[in-house]
């Protein structure tokens, strides 16, 4: 009897929940990840959503809407109401290189979205065979240049992080290597340790532990201080590569129109999780970096947005990269 | 009983289902190579995305004239219309919410709640179709079972009837409508403990996936009043 | 003898009892690990039960209670339960409803569900649960002795040599086949076109999308199994009344007897040994096991037409493959720290969000958590065999249900399982569509399962054929300069001429008598 009553005191708030606003939220915030489970965005809106619902007193329950690069679940939740009861974590490829590589998308990352503010970068490492001779990013240029008609690269696959990321390097050296896709990072690597490929770009995480295996070697890592995790593998600046500045960045994003208060919210709970020791030090064990005050802000993921997509367009167009 | 060979200025099928089977693969294979026909072929150091779907296409084409040639030259099983008639009719349904859906486009309707209006248009027919069928079931039953269209066209709808609710109304509605709708397609079907049946059924399954596993599976939603 | 030592430490680990706070009792000392063992291997059973929800479905879904967890062995322990539990589960559909839930229990379907057909249901799922443990002990005591020494056996396979495996395991394929072997390779034909379908992952262009989005990612495997196999099964039981129901008949023995144990200790030992050598390597080598393991005991059979009639040795050794290759595929991820399919790359995932980053240096790092996996695995087969045998009853009467409410209850299932793995409704439209597709073939005298084999070994086959080439610059010569891949391509062409060797003189026969 009595769980029947709650019930109906459910239904009634649920029907007069409408109007009142200003006690979001009242019940359990969806926020779509658009990867897999387990997947490193996945596991970075995890950490951080804890601590979030946490701070707003209701769950924030993680959907796995995968497909298409993370471009399926993006289009959905832009689409979704505006009511802060749904939200998405975004990253550097649906919210900076897709327009690019997907002439039909269908939103606009830097005007369809609220933004919340960013909750992680992880830094871009370039890393290659054991059997390649060089021993620095110096060096690798020069064998680069000499052995360009015999270079391999290995990426996680079209639009994948490791693949746009590479394509700056490429690019930005002024090498054509030919670029051997695989289903997801795993694979990639494996081949590079066997040494089937030469060289890689991707997130730190997945490398670190391969990197103090002496299985494969690091050059640089695309950040402008040297990473906690790898204290010896020095910065693309210090390299000679300053203008290669690359992050895997996961930020929280709602659907365009959700109220001012309701943003304000999610922002503050995001940056108090972001300040709590817990999901910092579990943030900084996947080899994250973790965005100071200033960087935390909607207008600062904003201007990410629209820098991010002004970066990688010409880079994905120039090396006539699209996905359809 | 033997089957005289094939004779002189008179071509013969002798495996029907053999012959449908490679024309039917035939079309397929000419279908895929129409939808492929903008993939590059790419050479063999660098192919491109059509080389292999071309490759496995012009092998299935091979097949396909084999058992063409299987059809007339040996004996083999032969073929009914009941066998075919739901997948025929699902493909005429197909056909008309194309046509329809690009006349809509034309007229500027772009959009119908949010979907294509060929979507619309096809979900349309087949709900028409389904309520003719379902007359055909009360007033001629046999001919209805003999046709070869219950099975088929009562459990598709229902799939599409669980596919078009499960995330605009939830579960609770979702559930019971792909139950009730599919078990038209039983001629033993009783409505009463169907009704027992998939309502009990639709509980265990919420009570399972949305409580105790927790999985994000909307249970009931009316836009503005409830979210479950 | 450091691997009884190491077995020594994974153990305790595993049994380590804690004082747990249980509200109202207070501190309870409780083996913790062995409890989250459980729960994985009972909750990963009855998901995976569920039809056309296999286990990479079933970590989907499970893998983010894990993540509550705080302890990184107690998480994992409970994942690899799940994992196996979700395996077996599958099979269990495969044997009742013809539903496989993932790509290795295609093959249970075959002789699985005949037994299944002809009231030896219980024998079916018995053989199954057995021959699992065994295959299961031995793969257990294969990693923890040969972890270390087998790693680089990973790394020895590149693009060249995958395709080349790939080739002979489409040999597999047209062994399956019952009839026609024509009609089969046509099938497998048509599983590697569906294979196609989607963005093709070097250049990212859309191959026969038709401009739809939710095709974008390609065919997914379990709609397609469930459309083609559980869907168009159930098409089929509806216009045959009389003789659809395993109801009709009688429950017959729950599990096997002295004889159907005696005709499965070879194929078990058998499948075992293919299961877990295969399981080893990189890019889902696994799969093969059980088509593998079905082709040999097809092949060595005294009457090989026994097979796809019920055969115990056809559910016996593809069965223990099964699990052999599901436990030894653990060992490129825990040794070299590269996961070699989907559920591996979910583990991962798993392992991540704890804290731990899988690579070379787990092994000396966590032994604890090492080792006690590795005992978990055990464990976890011990229990798989515990929850299972009891409930073999249980589903075996489930099959009592009238057919009139069997059939919705199947539907209702299946489609709560596929939407949930990517809460996605057009995934639903697919298998609807799939279904129609599935049973027209079966009215057309073609079998499902070879086009599933190409569809499955399709996406690895042309991927490494294509990296392979543009590695050797597009000459042929790469995958016969290679010794291992030149050997499985002899191997390949050897059993396509065995294969095709009895359907030629057949027809020779045919002429000659006509």
């Amino acid at each position: 009897m009595k769980s029947y009553m709650m019930a109906v005191a459910a239904l009634a708030l649920a029907v007069g929940g409408a109007q009142a606003q200003s006690n979001y939220p009242e019940r359990p915030i969806t926020m779509i990840v658009p990867f897999a489970a387990g997947g490193p965005t996945d596991v970075v809106a995890r950490i951080v959503g804890e601590h979030m619902s946490r701070t707003l007193g209701q769950q924030i329950v993680v959907e796995n809407v995968a497909g298409a690069g993370g471009t399926t679940g993006i289009t959905r939740a832009a689409q979704a109401n505006a009511d802060g009861y749904t939200i998405m974590m975004g990253h550097m490829g649906t919210h900076g290189a897709a327009p690019a590589l997907y002439p039909n998308l269908k939103y606009d990352p830097a005007k369809d979205f609220a933004p919340i503010g960013l909750a992680a970068g992880t830094p871009i490492l370039i890393v290659a065979k054991n059997g390649i001779p060089a021993k620095t990013l110096k060096e690798f240029n020069d064998y680069a240049k000499a052995n360009a008609d015999k270079l391999n690269e290995a990426h996680a696959g079209v639009g994948s992080v490791s693949h746009t990321t590479c394509t700056l390097f490429n690019s930005q050296l002024g090498i054509k290597p030919n670029r051997v896709a695989y289903r997801g990072t795993g694979p990639a690597l494996n081949d590079l340790v066997a040494g089937q490929v030469d060289y890689a770009c991707d997130q730190i995480v997945n490398l670190v532990p391969q990197i103090k295996a002496g299985t494969i070697k690091a050059f640089a890592v695309a950040t402008p201080q040297r990473n906690p995790a790898l204290p010896d593998v020095p910065t693309t600046i210090e390299a000679g590569m300053p203008d290669y500045q690359v992050s895997a960045w996961n930020a929280i994003f709602a659907p365009k129109g959700t109220p001012e208060a309701i943003v304000t919210k999610l922002t503050g709970a995001l940056s108090k999780a972001l300040d709590d020791e817990g999901t910092r030090k579990r943030l900084l064990d996947l080899g994250a970096d973790i965005p100071d005050a200033n960087g935390r802000t909607p207008k600062a993921l904003q201007q990410l947005v629209e820098s991010e997509v002004g970066r990688w367009t010409p880079v994905l167009k120039a090396a006539g990269i699209t996905a359809n | 009983m033997k089957t005289p060979k094939v004779e002189m200025g008179a071509i013969r099928v002798r495996g029907a289902q053999n012959l449908v089977a490679g024309l039917s693969l035939l079309g397929l294979a000419a279908f895929a190579a129409w939808a492929a026909s903008d993939l590059p072929l790419g050479r063999l150091g660098s192919m491109g995305p059509g080389m292999v779907p071309y490759a496995i296409m012009g092998l299935i084409a091979l097949f396909a004239l084999g058992l063409v040639a299987n059809g007339f030259l040996k004996d083999g099983e032969g073929v009914a219309l009941a066998d075919y008639s739901a997948v025929i009719l699902v493909a005429a349904i197909g056909v008309v919410a194309l046509v329809a859906g690009a006349s809509l486009k034309a007229a500027g309707i772009a959009q119908l709640w949010g979907y294509p209006p060929s979507v619309v248009a096809f979900c349309a027919v087949y709900l028409l179709v389904m309520v003719w069928l379902a007359i055909q079931a009360v007033r001629r039953p046999t001919w209805l079972d003999r046709s070869g269209l219950r099975g088929p066209i009562f459990v598709v709808g229902g799939l599409l009837a669980f596919a078009l609710t499960v995330r605009t109304v939830g579960l609770v509605l979702a559930g019971p409508l792909l139950a009730v709708i599919s078990g038209a397609a039983s001629s033993e079907t009783r409505l009463k403990e169907l009704l027992i049946f998939a309502v009990a059924i639709t509980a265990v399954c919420i009570v399972m996936f949305k409580y105790a596993l927790k999985l994000p599976m909307p249970v009931l939603i009316i836009p503005g009043v409830i979210y479950l | 003898m450091d691997m009884l030592a190491n077995l020594g430490l994974g153990f305790s680990t595993i049994l380590n009892i804690v004082p747990v706070e249980l509200p109202g009792i207070g501190a309870v000392p409780l083996p913790m690990n062995i409890i989250l063992c459980f729960i994985g291997c009972l909750v990963g059973t009855l998901i995976g039960v569920l039809p056309g929800v296999g286990p990479i479905a079933t970590i989907t879904m499970l893998l983010p209670i894990t993540f509550q967890l705080g302890n990184p062995t107690g998480a994992l322990v409970m994942l690899a339960g799940i994992y196996y539990g979700a395996q077996y589960g599958g099979s269990t559909t495969a044997i009742l409803v013809n539903i496989p839930g993932e790509a290795t229990s295609v093959v249970t379907t075959l002789d699985g569900h005949e037994m299944a057909k002809q009231g030896r249901a219980g024998v079916a799922l018995g053989i199954s649960a057995i021959g699992s443990f065994f295959a299961g002990c031995v793969a257990t005591v294969v990693i923890a002795a040969l972890a270390a020494p087998l790693t680089g056996v990973a790394l020895l396979f590149g693009p060249a040599e995958y395709f080349a495996l790939m080739v002979m395991g489409l040999i597999f394929a047209v062994v399956l086949a019952r009839g026609s072997v024509a009609k089969a390779v046509t099938m497998i034909l048509v599983g590697l076109l569906l294979s196609t379908i989607g963005t093709d992952l070097e250049t990212g262009q859309e191959r026969l999308t038709f401009g739809f989005a939710p095709l974008s990612d390609g065919v997914d495997f379990a709609v397609l199994a469930m459309g083609v196999f559980g869907f168009a099964e159930v098409l089929r039981n509806l216009e045959v009344s009389e003789n659809r129901d395993v109801v009709n008949k009688p429950i017959g023995r729950l599990l096997p007897s002295l004889d159907d144990l005696k005709a499965s200790v070879a194929p078990v030992l058998r499948g075992t040994a293919l299961g877990a050598s295969l399981g080893i390597l990189p890019g889902n080598g696994a799969v093969l096991g059980p088509f593998a393991s079905y082709t040999l005991e097809k092949k060595i059979a005294k009457d090989p037409r026994r097979f796809g009639r019920g055969a115990i040795e056809g559910v016996a050794g593809p069965e223990s493959a099964n699990n052999a290759g599901a436990q030894t595929s653990f060992i490129p991820l825990l040794t070299l720290g590269i996961p070699p399919n989907a559920v591996m790359a979910l583990m991962v995932g798993a392992m991540t969000i704890q804290g731990i980053i899988p690579g070379p240096q787990v092994m000396t790092r966590n032994p604890d958590l090492f080792w006690g996996m590795i005992a978990s695995m055990w464990i976890g087969n011990l229990m798989l065999l515990i929850i299972n045998l009891p409930l073999i009853g249980l589903w075996v009467r489930l099959l009592k249900v009238p057919y009139r409410l069997m059939f919705p209850a199947i539907l209702v299932f299946s489609c709560i399982g596929i939407y949930s793995v990517n809460n996605s409704p057009a995934d639903v439209v697919f298998t609807a569509v799939f279904a129609l597709f599935g049973y027209s073939l079966i009215k057309l005298g073609f079998e499902p399962a070879p086009m599933l084999l190409g569809f499955v070994l399709g996406k690895l086959m042309e991927e490494n054929l294509r990296r392979a080439l543009i590695i050797s610059r597009g000459d042929m010569v790469t995958f016969l300069e290679k010794p291992i891949s030149a050997t499985l391509l002899a191997i390949a062409a050897v059993m396509l001429c065995l294969a095709l060797l009895p359907s030629v003189r057949k027809s020779r026969d045919e002429v000659f008598t006509e």
